[in-house]
């Protein structure tokens, strides 16, 4: 028996240290891994790094897996989309709408190659709309489900037949998925093989922790400056900036990139050796409404209004009232209407609620037995776009206790937020706008319509207008139907826009010439040079 | 081994569990940190029927663990790779600080119980005390950030992050070793301070053993016997806090890549991680079993396999 122990246990010993051992190798050879370290003055004067959060993944420009950025840096769009929305040529030249508004004729750019060497012209361009056009899956693109059929009457000229008239579909052109171009003999058959497209850059090489991309010497626009693009992969903001003031990085910024906070931006600004860039904001964060509830009542939603505090918001989010919202969209949005400005009134609101029979009772309020208490939904790891809304809610929640309006605050993660936005979980809550290039047509359409998942405000009446602002051609027309939105939204209090966040990036002293982009999908690095 | 199998599924089902009943597991939420601005329903629809988020929690699991019998990990929905292969890519490096800081740890922890046992006179026991606890106390993320400040951003000594060689490596070891270093510090000094109390030492020193081979000899065997369990279970901890480490410092590993999938609500990712991890802390404890039968011989007797 002692012997068949002894010789278990010698084989379980052998086991055991076998596989440690094992471990121990992989491990080993693992930990000599990785990409060297460029040190502040090995990547040379011709190599940007840029810090980013996301690694640049599967750059299929039909599925959603990969980055934004390096899609953007290595393919083009037919339409670019320009400082303030102005739409200029980009792999299109110039555009024509037809009387009726359902055809839509695009000159190609001449001369233009993939990287590959394959020709750019109207074959290649209908290869690539055809697999997104009618697809279900890019159904969220108007353009998608509005082409109808394309044409190609020469090589340089291609034709898109809509099934409506549809004047948001040029400004859509301008996103980064899933309507770029890839060249159809690295993608024959539609099958997806190689991020090879006709951008400035070409793409080299990436793992998940870096990406690698060289100027295209034989790009139809400006050539960049830089020879070598080199993104890392660091996930964390505040080692984004640790990486940027010890020299290991040149650039971060960007909702999406590499978003810095405003705490982190203030670091930037005391730091000599680093420069800090404030793009005008393109997104409104707004406090919302649950429609069904205690603010079913206006008088409840105009209280709320009158009891936030705007400006003092802004002051501890920004150290400024730069940024106060004054209406659903920022300024630099098209057709973006009149500014509003918000009265802080208390005592009105404090009257608005003892006029409408919510009668005070100590401090709480209450009405046919109903005490006014409203569930503030906040989210603990936010995204882009959505602000870390904590401090905020704790001040909501002090100022309209004063008023006699009980805030309860409850905090969820990003996953969770949207699920009980969408299930309607919550009296009040914070949403943001799309930002550039989608607004104003997608974030009407995504938020303010009967069908929407976590809608900001829908009434039927609402759907008419939407829809008429959507269709809506002439640049008059157009900003008098989405102001008769705006007007609509003003008239039954329907939420509270509360800042314009600013758009942050950060880079070396010695990076010249970066430019903040019209929107945060585009990251735009052909005028840089260092040093 | 029938017990091992057992917990794997134990742990594996109730951590899945656990993730289906959090809210913001519903296809709708995953197709949206998905696609940015624009979810669409056959993009929702897809998601739901790839995850089985129709079936029950046990029906879900089932198609899981069947698959997973046959090395089928499955898909992530984040980036559209085989589970299999971000794991197979990842865990290599998560071993390479797990066991790199904890062999810093144990050399550490050890000397500085030896010290603080054997050493009678002067503050230095006192001092180590005092390290020990500021060193199990200390938040891991705010001491790395700490050091990145200190090592690379004043002083450019050290890359802030990435895993870029062996200058790289310093700081996540550091502060992965740092809190299993003070505990088994502790423990050793403590267990060491008790066996150089036992008769047999005396009698090795009446027998003229100096005081150095009396500490190695007698007394540091049976110490570290009792120390054994104590430093399994901070290797158990090494693990879990690699996800802050790896986070803070960039580094690629599993534990940085099992926070991302829980927030993303990668559901076949999650499964497999928590496997992951549920064999290294079954692997750590059954080695640690093991070690101690070679060390104690009483034990070797009663071994129940």
């Amino acid at each position: 028996m002692r012997a068949a122990r002894a010789r278990s246990v010698r084989r379980t010993r052998g086991w055991a240290a076998g596989s440690v051992l094992l471990l121990a190798l992989s491990a080993a050879l693992a930990g000599c891994g990785g990409e060297s370290s460029g040190g502040s003055g090995d990547a040379g004067r011709d190599t940007i790094r840029v810090a980013v959060a996301e690694p640049v993944g599967d750059l299929n420009p039909w599925d959603f897996l990969g980055q934004f950025h390096a899609m953007d840096l290595v393919y083009d769009p037919l339409v670019a989309y320009g400082e303030g929305g102005e739409l200029e040529p980009a792999l299109a030249e110039s555009w024509e709408v037809s009387e009726d508004g359902r055809m839509v004729t695009f000159a190609l750019r001449q001369g233009v190659t993939f990287h590959d060497g394959t020709a750019f012209d109207a074959e290649a361009a209908k290869f690539n709309i055809e697999q997104w056009a009618g697809q279900e899956k890019f159904s969220f693109l108007g353009a998608a489900t509005v082409i109808s059929s394309i044409e190609t009457p020469d090589e340089h000229t291609l034709v898109l037949k809509l099934s409506e008239a549809y004047p948001p579909l040029i400004q859509e052109l301008t996103i980064v998925r899933p309507v770029r171009f890839v060249s159809p003999t690295s993608a024959e058959g539609g099958n997806y093989t190689e991020p090879v497209g006709t951008g400035p850059w070409v793409y080299e090489s990436s793992t998940d922790t870096t990406g690698a991309f060289a100027r295209n010497e034989d790009y139809w626009g400006e050539k960049p400056s830089l020879e070598h693009v080199e993104m890392k992969v660091i996930p964390d903001s505040q080692t984004r900036l640790s990486a940027l003031r010890s020299g290991e990085v040149d650039l971060i910024g960007g909702g999406y990139l590499a978003p810095i906070n405003a705490v982190e931006a203030q670091t930037v600004e005391g730091d000599s050796s680093l420069e800090l860039l404030t793009g005008d904001a393109d997104t409104t964060m707004s406090l919302i409404f649950n429609p069904r509830g205690p603010l079913a009542d206006p008088a409840v939603r105009e209280a709320v209004s009158l009891a936030t505090d705007v400006e003092s918001i802004n002051n501890v989010l920004y150290g400024g009232t730069d940024n106060v919202a004054r209406g659903y969209f920022p300024p630099t949005v098209p057709h973006s209407g009149t500014p509003v400005e918000r009265a802080f009134d208390p005592d009105a609101a404090a009257q608005v609620l003892d006029d409408a029979g919510w009668a005070l009772d100590g401090k709480a309020r209450s009405k046919d037995g109903k005490p006014l208490e409203l569930e503030l939904l906040l989210v603990s790891d936010p995204v882009h776009g959505m602000m870390d809304s904590r401090t905020v809610g704790q001040a909501l929640q002090d100022a309209f206790a004063k008023v006699g309006i009980g805030v309860e605050l409850r905090v969820v993660d990003g996953a969770a937020y949207f699920d009980e936005e969408a299930a309607g979980n919550f009296d009040l809550a914070f949403s943001t706008t799309y930002g550039a290039p989608y607004d104003p047509t997608n974030t009407v359409l995504s938020f303010l319509t009967s069908d929407a998942e976590t809608p900001t405000w829908t009434t039927p009446e609402l759907d008419g207008l939407v829809e008429a602002a959507v269709a809506a051609r002439e640049p008059a027309d157009l900003d008098a139907a989405y102001q008769a939105i705006y007007d609509y939204l003003e008239e039954a209090s329907a939420f509270v826009p509360i800042t314009n966040p600013p758009r942050y990036y950060a880079v070396r002293s010695e990076v010249d010439g970066f430019e903040i982009p019209p929107h945060e999908y585009h990251l735009d690095l052909t005028g840089v040079t260092i040093g | 081994m029938l017990t091992a199998v057992a917990v794997l599924l134990v742990v594996t089902f109730a951590t899945f569990a656990l993730v289906r009943a959090t809210p913001g597991n519903t296809a709708s939420s995953i197709a949206v940190r998905q696609a940015g601005p624009g979810a669409t329903q056959e993009q929702v629809d897809r998601i739901r029927e790839e995850l089985k988020l129709d079936d029950s929690v046990v029906a879900q699991y089932g198609v899981w663990l069947s698959r997973a019998v046959s090395g089928d990990l499955g898909r992530s929905e984040k980036t559209g790779r085989p589970v299999a292969e971000e794991i197979a890519e990842k865990l290599p490096r998560t071993l390479f600080l797990a066991l790199g800081s904890t062999l810093i740890a144990v050399v550490v922890g050890f000397a500085a119980g030896i010290v603080s046992a054997a050493v009678r006179r002067g503050p230095l026991p006192g001092v180590l005390r005092l390290l020990a606890l500021v060193g199990a106390s200390v938040p891991a993320f705010w001491m790395a950030f700490l050091l990145i400040v200190v090592f690379s951003e004043r002083l450019g000594l050290l890359p802030t992050s990435g895993q870029a060689g062996p200058a790289s490596w310093v700081m996540p070891w550091v502060v992965l070793a740092v809190p299993a270093a003070a505990t088994i510090s502790r423990v050793v000094a403590v267990a060491l301070a008790e066996a150089l109390r036992q008769p047999y030492v005396t009698a090795a020193r009446a027998r003229g053993a100096s005081v150095r081979s009396t500490i190695w000899r007698d007394a540091l065997p049976n110490a570290a016997a009792a120390t054994l369990n104590v430093t399994a279970l901070q290797v158990g901890m090494v693990l879990t806090g690699t996800v802050v480490v790896e986070t803070v410092f960039a580094w690629p590993g599993l534990g940085a890549w099992f926070v991302a999938s829980v927030e993303f609500r990668d559901n076949w990712a999650i499964l497999a991680g928590v496997l992951v991890f549920a064999v290294g802390f079954i692997l750590i404890t059954r080695t640690a079993d093991v070690v101690q039968t070679v060390g104690d011989p009483r034990l070797r007797e009663e071994r129940i396999r």
